[in-house]
C-alpha cells in the first residue's frame, strides 16, 4: 500500500494506491504536475507524508533524499546520459543482463550499442522508460512519457508498462496531456483543477462531459 | 645557457597541473552545486588572482607563510618551509593558477543538464558516484582545457615565482625568470632562445585549445 498526502507550492495531492495500480495526473500546463512528481521523488521540497510499503519517505521528521526513495523517474527531456551507450544507460542502476532483458521487452535491442544522440526522440523516450523500470523501483514516476511516440508504439509501450507493473508490483504515477493516454493506462485519475480523485468509470464520464 | 631552468619550469608546471587537476574539480563542484552564501563568498577569493597583480599575491604569501609570521613559524616547527624553495614555488603557483583550473571546469559543470544529474540521483546513485560517472565525463573538454591552461600558465609565471621562490639558481629559477636575468646581463642570445621556447609552448597550448573547441562543437 502507498499513501501520499503532500502539499507543494502549487496544490494539495492526496492519494492512496495498491500495488500495481496506475494513477494519471490530469491538468492544464503550468499548474504544478511536474513539481508534484518531483516532490514525490525527493527532487523538490514538500510538506506532508509519503509512506510506501510501510516505509516513510516523508513526514514532519523525515525527508529521504532521492537516492533513498526507490523510484524510477522518466523525465520530460528523457535525461539519458550522453556519455553512455543505450545499454549502459539502462544498466546504470541494474545489470547488463537485466538491461538486455528490458531492451528485448521494449523491442529496442537493436539500439543497445548506440549513443543517445544517434537515436530518434521516440527511441530515446522508450530507452528512458526502460531505464526507469530496469532499476526495479517501488514507484514509477513518468512526466509526459508518451509525447514523442507514434500511436502504434505508444500502445505497445503502454501495454508493456501495465505488464511490468503487474509483474514487478510497482506503483505508477504519471502526468499526461492526452486524455486517451490517461484513459488507457490509469486505474485512477487525479484531476488537478477539481482536486478530485476519479475512478476509471468516473473519468470516462468526466472526459465525455469535456467533449 | 642554463637548461636547468626548463626542467624546473616543467617540474613546477606538471606538479601544479596534477594538484589542481584534483583540487580544481572539487572546488568547481562545490561552487557549481552549493547554493549557500558560502560559495558566493569563496568564488571571488578563488578568482582573485585573475585581477590581482602577482606581486600582491606573492607579497601576501611571503607575509603570511614567511618565517616572520606565526603561521610560518608554526609550519617551520613542523618542518615545512613555504618560502624560497620549490615547495613554496609550488604553493604560490597553485594559488596563482587556481582560477585557470576552476573557471573552465565550473562553466563545464554548470552546463551539464540538471536533469541528467537528477536522473542519476533517482537511480539511487550518490553525489560522488554521479560526479565520477555523469558530471566529469560530460565536462571532459572543460577539464582538459583547464589542465592545459594551468600547465601553460604556470610555465609562463613570473611575478609570484620571483617573489615566493626568490630566483635561486638550480632551485627556484624558472625559464621566465631566466629571461629577465639574461636581459639584465645583456645576454640577448640566451634570452632569445629561452623566450622562443616559451613562445612555442604558449602557441602550442592555444592551438591545442582551439582544436579542443572544434572537437567539442562536433
Amino acid at each position: 500500500m502507498m499513501e501520499i498526502s503532500i502539499e507543494t507550492r502549487f496544490f494539495k495531492f492526496d492519494i492512496k494506491l495498491s500495488k500495481s495500480q496506475i494513477l494519471g495526473i490530469l491538468g492544464p500546463s503550468g499548474i504544478g504536475k511536474t513539481t508534484t512528481l518531483r516532490a514525490i521523488a525527493g527532487l523538490e521540497d514538500a510538506k506532508g507524508k509519503i509512506v510506501v510499503d510501510n516505509e516513510v519517505w516523508l513526514d514532519e521528521n523525515i525527508s529521504l533524499p532521492p537516492q533513498k526513495r526507490s523510484v524510477g523517474f522518466v523525465f520530460q527531456d528523457f535525461a539519458l546520459f550522453p556519455n553512455m551507450k543505450v545499454i549502459d544507460n539502462i544498466a546504470y542502476a541494474s545489470s547488463k543482463e537485466k538491461a538486455l532483458e528490458i531492451l528485448k521487452a521494449f523491442n529496442i535491442e537493436h539500439l543497445k550499442d548506440k549513443y543517445p544522440n544517434k537515436i530518434s526522440g521516440g527511441e530515446r523516450q522508450r530507452v528512458a522508460i526502460a531505464r526507469a523500470i530496469a532499476r526495479n523501483p517501488k514507484m514509477l514516476l513518468m512526466d509526459e512519457p508518451f509525447s514523442a511516440l507514434d500511436r502504434k508504439t505508444k500502445h505497445f509501450i503502454q501495454d508493456k508498462i501495465i505488464e511490468f507493473a503487474n509483474t514487478y508490483k510497482f506503483y505508477t504515477i504519471f502526468v499526461a496531456h492526452d486524455l486517451g493516454d490517461i484513459f488507457k493506462l490509469s486505474d485512477f485519475v487525479f484531476s488537478v483543477e477539481d482536486q478530485r480523485l476519479l475512478s476509471k468509470e468516473e473519468f470516462e464520464e468526466y472526459s465525455l462531459s469535456l467533449t | 645557457m642554463d637548461y636547468k631552468v626548463f626542467l624546473i619550469s616543467f617540474e613546477l608546471a606538471t606538479s601544479t597541473t596534477l594538484v589542481l587537476g584534483v583540487v580544481g574539480i572539487f572546488i568547481a563542484y562545490f561552487l557549481a552545486f552549493n547554493k549557500s552564501i558560502l560559495s558566493d563568498i569563496i568564488e571571488p577569493f578563488i578568482m582573485s588572482p585573475l585581477v590581482l597583480p602577482p606581486t600582491v599575491l606573492g607579497f601576501y604569501i611571503i607575509y603570511i607563510f614567511g618565517l616572520g609570521s606565526p603561521i610560518g613559524q608554526f609550519l617551520n616547527h613542523l618542518g615545512i618551509k613555504l618560502v624560497f624553495n620549490f615547495k613554496g614555488l609550488l604553493f604560490g603557483s597553485i594559488i596563482y593558477s587556481m582560477p585557470f583550473a576552476v573557471s573552465p571546469v565550473l562553466s563545464g559543470f554548470r552546463s551539464v543538464p540538471k536533469s541528467i544529474i537528477e536522473a542519476s540521483y533517482t537511480l539511487g546513485k550518490s553525489k560522488f558516484y554521479t560526479l565520477l560517472k555523469v558530471i566529469i565525463p560530460n565536462s571532459k573538454y572543460s577539464i582538459v582545457s583547464a589542465l592545459v591552461l594551468v600547465f601553460a600558465h604556470t610555465i609562463g609565471e613570473f611575478g609570484v615565482v620571483l617573489m615566493v621562490g626568490g630566483d635561486i639558481p638550480d632551485k627556484t629559477r624558472t625559464a621566465s625568470i631566466a629571461i629577465f636575468d639574461y636581459v639584465q646581463e645583456l645576454n640577448y642570445k640566451d634570452a632569445n632562445i629561452t623566450a622562443l621556447i616559451l613562445f612555442g609552448i604558449a602557441m602550442s597550448t592555444l592551438i591545442f585549445l582551439q582544436i579542443l573547441k572544434r572537437l567539442q562543437e562536433r
